[in-house]
């Protein structure tokens, strides 16, 4: 997807690419659950900025995280409608009391952001993973705080209980 | 959160079963936490600078070098459509010797080898 750039406005842009770009990546990685189709989004959302790249004033990190939640919930509706996935079935046999590695336990909680709906999913990725603050994740979900803290609270549980249920 | 166990045993501590929900989100906080410092592969963004105005021109003047020769060939290979018509008989038949006109045949060639088209023309008409 070549875009025709002047060399001032490209060099802006190669700038925001560079800056945001782990931070778009890893947030449309993590709503997603694949490299490549967060790697299409995080095209789509720098695509956007690009367009829109007179109207983003400031810094552009709280603009990136809701185009890249809404570029990755457009993306996750339209897989769900091509194939429908779902984290793989449970073991047979689980063991409750083993003790998971660390490795383990980011794997199954990645797998589990599978079974969350599209809100809990991006509260508790921008909160738990990218680290923001209620008030930001509520202002880039455009919601209230306190309809975010009942979105984490229930992506927190069902995350524990997943995890639990999947030893 | 308290559930119903908890709530009926308040001031004994909590169940067995909030104790092991409560140790798993706190493990579960801290690999959150860890999912935060990972890094995901590169994003390949291409950007292609400003096309210079003189690639487009040099751009037309190769497609021109190659569309005009072919155009060419192809005017003149096409078949042409325009009906031949096949020369009248020079010697009046024996009709024609007898007084009688005999309607004049014109035979019509179409592009389609297996067509032929014969048109029969009344001499005495026009007369």
């Amino acid at each position: 997807m070549p875009i025709g750039l002047s060399d001032r406005r490209g060099q802006e842009f190669d700038g925001l690419v560079a800056a945001h770009q782990q931070m778009v990546l890893r947030t449309a990685y993590r709503l997603l659950g694949r490299l490549e189709d967060a790697q299409d989004a995080a095209q789509e959302v720098f695509l956007r900025l690009f367009r829109n790249q007179a109207n983003v004033n400031g810094d552009p990190k709280a603009w990136l995280y809701r185009v890249t939640v809404n570029v990755c919930n457009d993306h996750y509706r339209r897989r769900k409608g091509a194939v429908e996935l779902g984290p793989q079935r449970a073991d047979p046999a689980p063991d409750p009391e083993r003790v998971l590695t660390l490795k383990e336990r980011k794997r199954m909680i990645v797998e589990g952001l599978e079974i969350l709906t599209e809100r809990e999913r991006a509260s508790v990725v921008l909160r738990d993973i990218e680290g923001l603050s209620t008030a930001q994740v509520a202002a880039i979900l455009d919601v209230e705080e306190v309809t975010v803290r009942t979105q984490i609270h229930s992506a927190r549980v069902k995350l524990a209980r997943y995890v639990r249920s999947r030893r | 959160m308290r559930c119903p166990v908890c709530k009926a045993i308040e001031g004994q501590g909590e169940c067995a079963e909030c104790c092991a929900l409560a140790e798993e989100l706190r493990a579960n906080a801290e690999a959150l936490g860890a999912l935060r410092h990972e890094e995901v592969a590169p994003l390949v963004v291409r950007i292609s600078r400003r096309t210079p105005v003189y690639s487009w021109v040099a751009a037309a003047a190769v497609l021109a070098a190659v569309a005009v020769p072919l155009l060419r060939h192809t005017l003149r290979t096409t078949p042409r459509a325009a009906p031949q018509v096949a020369a009248a008989p020079k010697h009046p038949g024996p009709a024609a010797r007898s007084g009688k006109s005999e309607p004049i045949k014109i035979k019509m060639l179409t592009p389609d080898p297996d067509v032929v088209i014969y048109w029969l023309i009344d001499s005495r008409e026009g007369e």
